[in-house]
């Protein structure tokens, strides 16, 4: 037995970094296969976002929201409760905090900011609570539930951007007028180029990672993933779990679209989600739902998105050829990390 | 090509000659051979030389210990565990590669200890998952069981009795030419017990071999003709019907002499179900002896589904049986499992004490000696005795008012069950109000003050 749980802990750490490493070297033969040079593109790709303060920012600043989503989608993941809405209630927290800063007359900034978050965790929890209120009314399947309030908050943002909060001096595009000052959210102080989002960021990750380990709730959210007779014998209720797991999860979403609409944009735009939310949902699995995992995770994910840029600039690599990359490296990062995991636990 | 009732598939090498195989084709040959056959995880040998033949027709039990290596040895006759050392030779040809698969194909069905059944699916799902290509072949009639389980049921809804049937009857549905049965009438009410000793002998007579393991002597005295008894992985003792069975069963030790409370008895609980009420006196074990599974699961239920508060307020912790798979998180560890049903000596506003449940795991694992070193090791690594010493002491160390447990010595050794009776009166002395439901008079009355028959 003794080896055993070696060979287990070496799979839990070992893993990841095997499954990144066969990741990179099927990519490297794609790109030698079709003429690039596999080491020039990993050196862009992997390395050299971080040897510049900029790129080094532009990871952090993707990474924020990715990670605040992926942290509040763990708790409902864990406990096999598949809210893929997180998008949605992106979306909707976005709204809410535009909302904000659209109407409400707030001066003090930081009084401001408040409001505008705590209105983006609202509306993302309200967008949450629906999903949940639906499946646990109707019984019907929560994945589609979910899924499908995320078109339903498009939907709502389109109206919103086309119609109503249309910037009128914005020559037509769908997007709101830029917020005053006060809504703004600032740069972290002395670091002009990262975002204050990170900071939210980092504090909603120790946050979730210490009711991960201290919480009842939690407690309650691992042995529902176990077995639901278990979970019930501790006295735990699944349509409290639904309705808790649901309401942070869509809290947290909803606050990184503060983050997002408040940040670097300033305004609410039609396309300013960047497919965050279902992004986040990978995050959340590729770190396997721990709060240290997720941050690598995210922080992974946010390095191929800004490699991926320097790509199509130096390389003239196209679009959809990067994203493929991307999505290639990834694929095989979760499929040989799964796999390993499989293994390790069928061995048991 | 079929032969002698054995569906030859490629999944497993033949290196005996056609001629010996059909010389041994004969029925005074053994169905299974196991030489040599170890099983090591790690530095550990779960089982070690165990040299076994198995005849048509024979019913052979397997005995011994918690942990003694009785599931080990069947799991690797049924594929599941791969031996690290040893031959496997079925009707004369070696098996090369054991795994389910080629076990299920030479004709071995194996019943699980842990029902492994689909939940999600219904009952003639569940069954038509096993059907096989052995569906030609002959069969004898079998008595019919006499409960009967509504084949569109979702497995998820049946009590354990209808779940160990079922399982029963996906392993016949296999039409084995031997069968393998690990604990299979730990939650069986005496009405379906009778049926499978039926069964078995039906099965026995038509040429088909039975492995048993339980530890209740009276499932096992009247049918077998052969037992090994296994000690701490070895084979200790092979027995034939007609020698001596005493060292088959280790003598019981005298059950004690009830120690009444010195001070006079107080009702703790008022209980009135389903029309009839009993009074619970304080400080003392009560065993409630069922003749049905469904209504020993609905007083079950009753008294354990109490809100949290009451249940809180009046002291009371329950424990379903080891086999409701309801007990424990196997994929989980110690710590998780110590908290699950913490109360506020081990949660505080919704927070868990980590420190408590340490200590606690290691007051559990003092006692207990679980064989476990890290708390985050899943459970499922312990041994079935071992996880239900773990569940019993996680409620009793707790020191609730009034503890009612499900069939609590329910697939235990005759020595730990002896230990874990001994544990509950040591509770009961300080006070606690037990209830134990179970389906046995025998098995509650060693240790019961008073027993009621629903």
């Amino acid at each position: 037995m003794f080896s055993l749980r070696q060979i287990n802990n070496w799979a839990r750490i070992g893993s990841p970094v095997l499954a990144l490493s066969l990741a990179m070297v099927l990519t490297a033969l794609l790109l030698q296969l079709l003429g690039y040079d596999p080491l020039k593109v990993m050196r862009i790709l992997f390395w050299q976002p971080w040897s510049m303060v900029g790129g080094f920012a532009a990871i952090l600043n993707r990474a924020a929201p990715l990670t605040m989503i992926a942290m509040g989608l763990s708790f409902g993941l864990r406990a096999g409760i598949w809210n893929l809405g997180a998008e949605g209630q992106l979306i909707i927290g976005a709204c809410a905090a535009t909302a904000v800063a659209l109407t409400v007359p707030l001066s003090q900034p930081i009084l401001a900011l408040l409001v505008m978050a705590a209105a983006g965790a609202m509306g993302g929890a309200i967008w949450g609570l629906i999903a949940a209120g639906l499946y646990l009314r109707f019984k019907s399947n929560l994945i589609v539930i979910s899924l499908m309030l995320v078109f339903v908050a498009q939907a709502v943002l389109n109206g919103l951007v086309f119609g109503p909060w249309r910037d009128p001096s914005g020559y037509n595009y769908p997007q709101s007028a830029v917020f005053a000052p006060q809504f703004w959210l600032p740069n972290i102080d002395g670091f002009p180029l990262f975002h204050s989002a990170i900071l939210i960021a980092v504090a909603i990750l120790v946050g979730g990672g210490i009711v991960a380990k201290y919480s009842r709730w939690n407690l309650g959210l691992k042995l529902a993933g176990e077995s639901s007779q278990v979970a019930a014998y501790g006295g735990f209720s699944s349509s409290h779990q639904i309705l808790s797991t649901l309401l942070v999860g869509g809290a947290a979403a909803g606050m990184a679209g503060m983050t997002m609409v408040a940040g670097s944009l300033g305004q609410l735009s039609g396309s300013v989600m960047q497919n965050y939310g279902f992004t986040a949902i990978l995050v959340a699995f590729l770190g396997r739902l721990s709060a240290v995992g997720i941050a690598l995770a995210g922080l992974l994910v946010a390095l191929l998105t800004v490699g991926g840029e320097s790509l199509r600039i130096e390389q003239g690599m196209s679009d959809s050829f990067v994203m493929g990359m991307a999505g290639l490296i990834l694929l095989t990062l979760v499929a040989v990390d799964g796999l390993l995991n499989r293994r390790g636990q069928h061995d048991q | 090509m079929p032969l002698n009732g054995l569906i030859v598939k490629p999944l497993y090498e033949v290196t005996t000659s056609p001629i010996r195989c059909y010389k041994l084709m004969n029925d005074s040959n053994p169905l299974l051979e196991l030489s040599g056959l170890a099983v090591r995880y790690g530095e550990l040998y779960a089982i070690k030389g165990i040299d076994l033949s198995i005849f048509p027709g024979e019913i052979h039990g397997v005995m011994g210990d918690n942990g003694a290596g009785k599931s080990t040895l069947v799991k690797v006759m049924a594929g599941i565990v791969r031996p690290s050392a040893g031959r496997i030779v079925w009707q004369g040809r070696a098996v090369k590669q054991i795994s389910p698969a080629v076990a299920r194909g030479l004709g071995i069905a194996w019943v699980d200890q842990n029902l492994s059944l689909f939940d999600g699916l219904t009952v003639a799902q569940n069954l038509a998952l096993v059907r096989s290509s052995r569906e030609s072949l002959p069969w004898p009639k079998l008595p019919p069981p006499p409960i009967h389980l509504g084949s569109d049921q979702r497995v998820a809804t049946l009590n354990t009795e209808q779940k160990q049937l079922l399982a029963i009857e996906m392993a016949l549905a296999g039409r084995p030419q031997m069968l393998i049965l690990d604990e299979p009438t730990t939650s069986l009410t005496p009405l379906l017990r009778d049926w499978l000793q039926g069964v078995i002998r039906t099965l026995a007579e038509s040429g088909c071999a039975i492995v048993m393991i339980s530890h209740r002597r009276s499932d096992l005295s009247p049918l077998i003709q052969t037992a090994s008894y296994l000690q701490a992985g070895r084979l200790a003792h092979r027995w034939r019907r007609g020698e001596d069975e005493s060292r088959l069963y280790p003598p019981l030790m005298e059950p004690q002499a009830v120690a009444k409370t010195s001070n006079p008895q107080r009702p703790i609980l008022d209980l009135d179900w389903q029309g009839k009420n009993w009074q619970i006196m304080a400080g003392t074990i009560t065993g409630f002896v069922f003749s049905e599974a469904a209504t020993a699961q609905d007083f079950f239920n009753t008294i354990g589904n109490l809100s949290n508060g009451l249940r809180q307020m009046i002291g009371l912790r329950r424990l379903p049986s080891p086999q409701s798979g309801g007990a424990l998180a196997l994929g989980l560890g110690l710590v998780e499992n110590i908290q699950i049903t913490a109360d506020d000596s081990l949660s505080r506003l919704g927070w868990l004490r980590i420190a408590a449940a340490r200590r606690l795991v290691r007051a559990i694992k003092a006692e207990a000696g679980l064989g476990i070193q890290w708390n985050t090791q899943p459970v499922n690594q312990l041994s079935g005795g071992n996880r239900q010493k773990l569940a019993l002491l996680r409620e009793l160390l707790q020191n609730p008012q009034i503890l009612i447990l499900q069939q609590p010595l329910n697939g235990l050794d005759r020595q730990v069950s002896q230990t874990m009776a001994k544990r509950l009166r040591l509770a009961q002395s300080r006070g606690m109000t037990i209830i134990v439901t179970g389906f046995n008079r025998d098995e509650v009355a060693p240790f019961c003050d008073r027993i009621f028959d629903v």
